[in-house]
């Protein structure tokens, strides 16, 4: 028996949780060495770096920036969404419309999107529309890409098989296109959500007062080295999140992939 | 059943046949068969109404049959991304959603896939992934996904290429069934002429050179200048059989040769 979904379902928290358990003891073991080496100011003792991280989240200063960064990460992703999805069906579907915007899509696709940051602070300000932004530029032309390229790997066949069965467009898009562009999707969003997350950080440490990549600057700046590490912490928790949310997603939405793990 | 009148397909300026004339009578099991490139594939396609000809026309006796015509390609086109359920449900899910986009699939359909699941004996495999399913599995479920739009025209694209020699023997006595137990007309497309024999009440023949057409009901091997020809077979009639292998071989040999003899300059 190769597939069984309750079976699969009932064990992926379980599986997943374990495997963070593992990952962070050998975190926890890699900080006791830097602590070792670089001395115990810049690494303060693990057990007042808990008692600190156990404060900051029941004052609510913690969840406060994460919930900010996630709304910028969230807002930036659905924007992507929004825009990258109907612009790949368009290159997938029209070569006219491949030939205008794949030019366009190569000149920006290799730039590191940060080089944006000065231009987007400088046109949108300071607030949350320059960092959303550079979190959209960030994202949609790997959704771009990676979708487009799956719609035209598409097998054509699938399409006559719905339609042999008198489905129109809107069944192919059900039965064919949206199950099958899936994996490419999360996939894309997998790959620029880790980059969106660390450009984030950067976007965050110039003239706010909220996020995450606040945060920590700010505890640098303080020269408070427990809270700094708190941040961290809290960063990569973030990050756990997000990529356990698209590994959610992917069960959910992909569960034929399951057999091929 | 279906009448196809003076039919020609075209991709382009390219001429696949033309001239072909053929009728598929109901209950009776077709084979086409013919050299790789003579248009066999697309004959399916044309049947099941996903290419339009470039001429002529397919009459169906009973019109609304139009709408329930099955095609099962050559992988069998499961998707990978449905359950072996899933996939047999998918043909009633798009007629429950032509009658409105939201609506809900109803039971009955469920159990009709609950049905055919049990009947082709792949009730087991009901939450599997094609993936996962060997050559005859697949075969099944393809089967049953065809069966559940109800068909009068089951169109099969090489069904048993793929599977091994006690399999293949399995699904052409599956396929023998089709008429009686389900009501279903099976066209099949196979270039095993031993095959065709077996399981077909009827054979298309198809020559590679587009040509007139012409049609021989008869057990002579039609005419050996047409585009297609039909040979009625005697599956159940062994010498009949061997000496009936033998007249189609020759007949395809023929009409090979004298393409070829054509192509000389």
């Amino acid at each position: 028996m190769t597939s069984g979904k309750p079976l699969d379902g009932a064990l992926f928290i379980p599986r997943f949780l374990l495997r963070t358990l593992l990952l962070a003891g050998v975190v926890l073991v890699f900080y006791q060495l830097l602590r070792l080496t670089a001395g115990p100011r810049l690494f303060p003792a693990l057990p007042l770096v808990a008692r600190r991280f156990s404060t900051l989240v029941l004052n609510g200063q913690l969840p406060y920036h994460i919930l900010v960064s996630a709304r910028r990460v969230f807002a930036g992703l659905f924007l992507s969404l929004l825009v990258a999805i109907p612009v790949a069906v368009a290159m997938s579907r029209f070569p006219k419309a491949d030939k205008i915007l794949s030019p366009l899509l190569y000149l920006v696709y290799p730039i590191p999107k940060v080089t944006f940051l000065p231009v987007l602070m400088l046109v949108l300000g300071l607030g949350d529309a320059s960092k959303i932004s550079m979190i959209f530029l960030i994202i949609v032309f790997q959704v771009i890409v990676s979708l487009r390229d799956a719609l035209r790997a598409l097998d054509r066949r699938a399409f006559q098989a719905v339609r042999a069965f008198g489905g129109g467009k809107l069944d192919v898009a059900r039965h064919v296109v949206i199950p099958a562009t899936m994996p490419a999707l999360l996939s894309a969003l997998r790959i620029s959500g880790g980059t969106a997350v660390a450009v984030l950080f950067i976007a965050e440490s110039f003239a706010t007062e909220d996020g995450m990549g606040f945060f920590i600057m700010d505890a640098w700046s303080r020269v408070s080295y427990a809270d700094l590490h708190c941040g961290v912490l809290a960063l990569s928790l973030f990050g756990l999140g997000l990529f356990g949310l698209i590994d959610l997603a992917e069960w959910w939405l992909c569960p034929w992939q399951k057999p091929m793990h | 059943m279906i009448h196809l009148r003076d039919v020609a397909l075209a991709y382009g300026t390219h001429t696949v046949f033309s001239g072909v004339d053929i009728r598929v009578e109901r209950g009776l099991i077709h084979a086409i068969i013919g050299p790789t490139g003579c248009g066999k594939t697309s004959m399916l396609m044309l049947m099941a109404g996903l290419l339009k000809p470039a001429t002529g026309s397919l009459v169906f006796e009973i019109e609304k049959d139009r709408n329930h015509v099955a095609l099962i390609p050559q992988d069998y086109g499961l998707f990978p991304w449905k359950t072996v359920g899933g996939n047999v449900l998918m043909g009633l899910e798009i007629a429950v959603a032509r009658q409105g986009v939201f609506r809900r699939v109803p039971a009955v359909a469920k159990a009709k896939t609950d049905l055919l699941l049990q009947e082709l004996r792949i009730h087991d495999l009901r939450d599997r992934w094609p993936l996962t399913l060997s050559g005859g599995q697949k075969q099944r479920t393809a089967i049953a996904r065809a069966l559940a739009v109800d068909p009068v025209l089951l169109l099969m694209d090489e069904p048993f290429s793929a599977l091994d020699a006690d399999i293949r023997e399995d699904m052409q006595n599956l396929l023998m069934e089709l008429p009686t137990t389900w009501g279903a007309t099976p066209v099949i497309v196979t270039h095993d002429i031993s095959e065709a024999l077996r399981v077909a009440d009827r054979l298309i023949l198809f020559r590679l050179q587009d040509n007139a057409h012409s049609i021989a009901n008869n057990s002579d091997g039609g005419s050996q200048d047409a585009a297609t020809f039909i040979v009625e077979c005697f599956p159940n009639e062994k010498t009949k059989k061997v000496e009936m292998e033998q007249k189609v071989r020759g007949a395809l040999r023929n009409a090979r040769d004298k393409d070829s003899s054509k192509a000389r300059p």
